[in-house]
């Protein structure tokens, strides 16, 4: 269940897309062109960046989400609590699925619904001050 | 009415030899009662899909010992307050991940991403492939994170 409650709380941080799709744009081109100028032409790493344009988000923000920001906000929450080092805690994470499958994976208390709805509100209130201001 | 014990009982499915696990969850044990009810109500066969989820569940649950030895050793906590979660991550780590977003040094000395990056790489896909994928597939390539508990 944590992943769930970690993906609403991050949709509620990050609810202004347009802005997140734009920070997500500069920050992947800018590594982008630190990485492919670190490789060999035509190698594997070259390869992973293939498509990539200029001025968009290779990736979109959701995915960006659930496959990188989401684990690490896991690893430092595991950081934290176990009190070890970030990648240590990434380790406990991948080794743990399993086990929070089976023991913590109950969603049906109505904190996800709660979280939904508190993201939803959150978002009317954005698009609304956001036509209001245009 | 006489409670009957229900572990040591075989699978439903016809070609599993697994049985149900010493200490079976709530919901395998309704599941259970629920196919002993249709069976006893002289319904012919057995229900497919009832069938194949409770085939799923024993195997899942024939895990929960192990897993559970492997979480004490690992120092893993039997419960979370998932109530002071998302307080936790957005007051507490918003620094952390902002940094992730607008910082590419940050993001890609990241465990997160470098484990991702390679992930694709070894299945020779582009980020630009992977995002148009579909969801199965990006499940294959970069496993499960959703649902992980």
């Amino acid at each position: 269940m944590g992943e769930f409650i970690i993906l609403a709380t991050l949709s509620r941080m990050y609810k202004d897309i347009l802005l997140t799709l734009v920070s997500l744009a500069s920050t992947l081109r800018d590594l982008s062109e630190t990485e492919t100028a670190e490789s060999e032409l035509g190698d594997s790493y070259c390869r992973f960046w293939n498509g990539a344009e200029f001025g968009t988000s290779p990736i979109r923000p959701r995915d960006f989400f659930e496959y990188i920001l989401l684990p690490e906000t896991a690893a430092l929450l595991i950081s934290q609590d176990l009190h070890i080092s970030k990648a240590e805690a990434y380790g406990n994470w991948v080794r743990s699925k399993g086990y929070g499958d089976a023991f913590n994976s109950s969603t049906d208390d109505g904190m996800i619904d709660d979280l939904n709805n508190e993201n939803l509100k959150a978002q009317v209130v954005f698009l609304r001050l956001f036509f209001i201001s245009n | 009415m006489q409670k009957t014990s229900i572990s040591g009982t075989k699978c439903p499915e016809f070609d599993c030899s697994d049985v149900v696990p010493e200490l079976p969850s709530e919901s395998l044990k309704t599941q259970l009662e629920e196919l002993a009810k249709i069976r006893l109500e002289g319904a012919k066969g057995t229900p497919y899909l009832l069938s194949a989820q409770i085939c799923l569940a024993i195997r899942r649950e024939q895990e929960f010992p192990a897993l559970k030895l492997l979480g004490e050793q690992s120092k893993w906590p039997s419960t979370i307050d998932f109530k002071s979660l998302s307080d936790r991550v957005f007051f507490g780590l918003r620094q952390a991940l902002n940094g992730m977003l607008q910082n590419h040094i940050i993001l890609g000395c990241s465990t997160s991403w470098t484990s991702f990056s390679s992930m694709l790489t070894m299945a020779n896909t582009s980020l630009v492939q992977f995002s148009q994928a579909r969801d199965s597939t990006k499940f294959t390539i970069a496993g499960k994170n959703k649902h992980a508990g």
